[in-house]
């Protein structure tokens, strides 16, 4: 059996494009068939539940009790997956807490997987943050995002500045979303349902929709980009890894 | 077409359709034929071309569709998409494909003007429109105004691998093909898209159509009034020959469809 896989999606800085880059991955996990379910920070009213209410649970990460029903029950759960898609200014505050409660020992001890996507914008304050998400990494697997979804004039930094700040992560992997149109944005928005059920043409309910066959087309072809990216880092493999010992029943077996 | 494991997976999703579980022989359904007359190269005839088609394909009381795609809008559309129809519109992009993946027995006749040819294939590719009309009852043909020059060449070779499931058919129209012979520069595999032969008209009867208020189909039909005799007597001969030509066309791609129907070792 897998190890639970705890993956957070996350950033300092708001509109990069966290929940969009979650809303792909839950998308991917699905198609797929992994069991996953989703926690958005969002609270009250979180972004990632708008679309995904069947997977998703609103939390606050700042609450000791929210942080007890994410990562108390990472065993226990169904869902062999956990995203967390964690709001803008709580990426550290969120890191800091997984490595208090024991969760960055339990990960560097093999027991879980744990995969961060940080979510990069086009400033050079989001490079700085690189920096200060290393030291709370220890053995995740690290991906950085680069989110062109947003805007078309993004990561303009100098390439040898960029460099430096990548290396200084072991193991990084960068990853693109490329960009979507804005009017599919836009209709997907509105429609408040995951990607491939907008591609499906259907709404929340599973009752049939009447969304553009072209914006649903231009869709389906981002997703496959999206998903191509996935599939390089090799995403499916990661999450299937089995412990290296026996697993505990909870992460604060590792204290 | 799917590369990977998430790719088919992504494939696999689509739009669940009535008639989809009890009819999955899509030749059971009315087709919808989709005419995309291309080429990226300026006056080799397609405006001409679509307007003769569309003219066939209302013989007999027929359905049919033209959509201009020119940027000075002179072809024979009729829905709206004319002068300066800019595919880099999203709206636009949709009020086009939005109405062409419309499985509704009405033939659609696209005249693609050389400027809009990449965007046009650009985005039929980006949606998936050939994979979705081939999914749904709607058959879509590439009828390619060829003519002399290796851009062509180039651009129909290119057609065929990026679209495999759609018909690409070249068209030699003698008035601008002027005799040569171009089979093997635009070669198909496919049974069903044996080149299509536009016999030489004369400019004078050219003119003469181009003025007139009558279609090719009045002409086809016999001798329409307030034509001199002698030009509709051979413009009638002229447009019998070409919608002949059409209509071995709709024979070939019936043939293509009875052929792929048919169960493994059945030959027609």
């Amino acid at each position: 059996m897998a190890k639970p896989a705890v993956i957070i999606v996350g950033a300092d800085k708001g509109g990069v494009g966290k929940t969009t880059v979650a809303r792909t991955l839950l998308d991917y996990f699905t198609a797929h068939q992994i069991a996953t379910r989703a926690f958005d920070t969002e609270t009250p009213r979180g972004t990632l539940k708008r679309f995904h209410p069947n997977l998703t649970d609103v939390v606050d990460m700042t609450l000791v009790a929210d942080q007890m029903k994410v990562f108390d029950t990472l065993s226990s759960a169904d869902a062999s997956v956990t995203l967390i898609d964690v709001r803008a200014g709580l990426m550290l505050p969120t890191l800091k807490a997984l490595r208090d409660i024991g969760f960055i020992e339990a990960a560097k001890k093999g027991q879980i997987t744990f995969a961060v996507f940080h979510i990069l914008g086009p400033t050079i304050a989001s490079l700085d943050e690189i920096a200060d998400t290393a030291a709370y990494l220890g053995d995740a697997k690290y991906f950085m995002v680069k989110n062109y979804i947003n805007s078309t004039h993004f990561f303009e930094w100098d390439e040898a500045t960029h460099s430096s700040y990548f290396k200084s992560i072991k193991d990084a992997v960068e990853v693109t979303i490329p960009k979507l149109n804005e009017m599919a944005t836009e209709q997907v928005e509105l429609a408040s349902v995951p990607f491939i059920t907008f591609i499906a043409n259907k709404k929340q309910s599973g009752e049939p929709a009447s969304y553009s066959f072209v914006l649903r087309g231009y869709v389906r072809h981002w997703l496959g980009n999206v998903w191509a990216e996935y599939d390089r880092i090799a995403l499916t493999e990661l999450i299937a890894q089995r412990p290296l010992t026996a697993p505990t029943q909870k992460v604060q077996a590792a204290r | 077409m799917p590369t990977t494991d998430s790719h088919r997976r992504l494939a696999a999703v689509r739009e669940e359709r009535p008639g989809d579980p009890v009819a999955p022989k899509t030749t059971a359904r009315r087709r919808t034929p989709v005419f995309i007359v291309a080429s990226p190269r300026p006056q080799v005839g397609k405006t001409f071309l679509a307007r003769l088609l569309t003219d066939f394909l209302r013989l007999d009381g027929g359905q049919a569709v033209a959509f201009d795609l020119n940027p000075t809008g002179d072809a024979p559309g009729d829905r709206g998409l004319a002068a300066g129809t800019d595919l880099t519109d999203v709206r636009r992009q949709m009020a086009l494909f939005d109405c062409l993946i419309v499985e509704d027995g009405i033939a659609k006749v696209i005249d693609l003007g050389h400027g809009s040819f990449a965007q046009f294939f650009r985005v039929v590719e980006d949606i998936g429109f050939i994979d979705e009309a081939c999914r749904r009852a709607i058959e879509p043909v590439i009828l390619f105004a060829a003519d002399p020059h290796p851009v062509s060449f180039k651009a129909f070779a290119d057609l065929q691998r990026r679209f495999p499931r759609a018909v690409a058919v070249p068209v030699f129209n003698e008035t601008i093909v002027k005799g040569q012979k171009l089979r093997e520069q635009f070669r198909s595999a496919r049974a069903a898209a044996v080149p299509l032969q536009i016999p030489l008209l004369l400019p004078i009867l050219k003119a003469h159509a181009d003025r007139s208020w009558h279609s090719f189909a009045d002409f086809h039909a016999g001798m329409p009034e307030g034509v001199p005799r002698g030009l509709a007597v051979e413009l009638h001969a002229w447009t019998r020959r070409t919608f002949l030509e059409f209509r071995e066309l709709e024979l070939r791609l019936l043939l293509e469809k009875l052929r792929a129907s048919l169960s493994p070792g059945v030959r027609l």
